[in-house]
């Protein structure tokens, strides 16, 4: 659990971490052990818990119901649970994701997976909390101005592809989130780095509106709805790039995610977002 | 048919699991979380940002039981969610 590598620092930044699983005591004291685990490993036998969160995932429970054949069950199933025989022993399980929580328990941000696509892509957001990086796996991000559906446009890649990284934008009710053109506010974007061969394509960005900020007197470009950036990439295929990913199984793309969002009463000051995205690499052909 | 379903959404499965919302209720798929096929928003689900979430009291590994306060640092804490510890 990568968390146990993070959890002394988020102590130490003055966060509790706790885990919520369906295990049996009997299995978290196993994996502790096993994982010399140092924060609070929860059972929630019988998932009382998990839903009363409201977070029970009901997918095992349809794959041994009557609707089996129903392929929008299917689908499910192969989304949420698992693309090999799901199993009874999976009824119970929680959609895995992640609450900050303030004092109060007020829920400040949240962090969930979703999609069929990352079980092969892994994605994961850094969340910051003062100078601690904790990596989560998420692909949904919840902010207090925004949510963020990250994800990588294709399974697998090979040298030469075309892919791309998406990231679905919807600021929250009265917010705007500003876009190209816009002077004095951070521009919406993602700064791509990696170590593989990737050739970076400019962003492509969806039509903006204009926004009259009365006080200021300032039309500013700005996304006030659901919008979607498109980053494509190519990973190089030439022979010299070939041989550099030669034994490799995936290539990591990593990213920081901008932006500035405002509404009418607030403006928040710019922000950012550390995401990765780890696709796995096709069989190689060398020439 | 798994096999051919799956097939047919690696296509772009992001998308078609977003807009195949058009399942019918069938009897018996209803469950606590009152979902339907194909309509499964994780983003939707559970507490929102601003909201508090529900108090729980449960044993950890080593039986010491740990409720919504007590899991709580100076500043807050972080509560995560998995599958499984076991698989």
């Amino acid at each position: 659990m990568e968390l146990e590598n993070q959890a002394d620092e988020l102590r130490a930044r003055g966060y509790g971490i706790a885990v919520i699983s369906y295990d049996t005591q009997d299995a978290t004291a196993q994996f502790s052990e096993q994982n010399d685990i140092s924060f609070p490993l929860l059972s929630d036998v019988g998932s009382e818990t998990i839903r009363r969160f409201g977070i029970l995932n009901p997918v095992p429970e349809w794959a041994f119901g009557d609707n089996i054949d129903d392929p929008d069950v299917q689908t499910d199933i192969a989304t949420y649970v698992s693309v090999f025989n799901p199993a009874e022993m999976m009824i119970g399980i929680a959609f895995p994701g992640t609450f900050m929580l303030d004092t109060t328990g007020r829920v400040s941000s949240r962090y969930f997976e979703n999609s069929y696509i990352e079980r092969n892509t892994v994605s994961s957001i850094v969340i910051r909390l003062g100078e601690a990086q904790v990596p989560v796996r998420a692909t949904q991000v919840s902010m207090p101005q925004l949510e963020l559906t990250s994800y990588a446009s294709e399974p697998t890649i090979a040298p030469g592809n075309r892919f791309a990284v998406m990231l679905d934008i919807e600021p929250n009710d009265g917010m705007h989130i500003y876009a190209p053109g816009s002077t004095d506010y951070r521009i919406v974007g993602l700064q791509v780095e990696s170590d593989a061969p990737l050739i970076v394509l400019p962003m492509s960005y969806p039509a903006s509106t204009d926004y009259y900020f009365e006080p200021f007197d300032e039309t500013m470009p700005v996304y006030e709805e659901a919008f979607e950036l498109v980053q494509e990439l190519i990973l190089d295929g030439s022979p010299q790039a070939q041989q550099a990913l030669r034994g490799q199984e995936s290539i990591t793309v990593n990213g920081t995610f901008e932006y500035q969002a405002c509404s009418a009463e607030i403006c928040y000051p710019p922000a950012a977002l550390e995401l990765s995205w780890t696709v796995p690499l096709r069989a190689l052909v060398f020439r | 048919m798994l096999k051919k379903n799956m097939k047919s959404i690696t296509f772009n499965p992001w998308k078609v699991a977003v807009t195949a919302a058009t399942a019918v209720l069938l009897a018996g798929t209803a469950t606590a979380q009152d979902l339907e096929p194909s309509q499964i928003d994780v983003a939707e689900l559970g507490p929102q940002v601003g909201e508090i979430v529900p108090d729980f009291s449960l044993p950890d590994q080593n039986g010491e039981i740990w409720t919504r306060e007590s899991i709580m640092g100076p500043r807050g804490a972080m509560l995560v969610f998995v599958r499984s510890a076991d698989w």
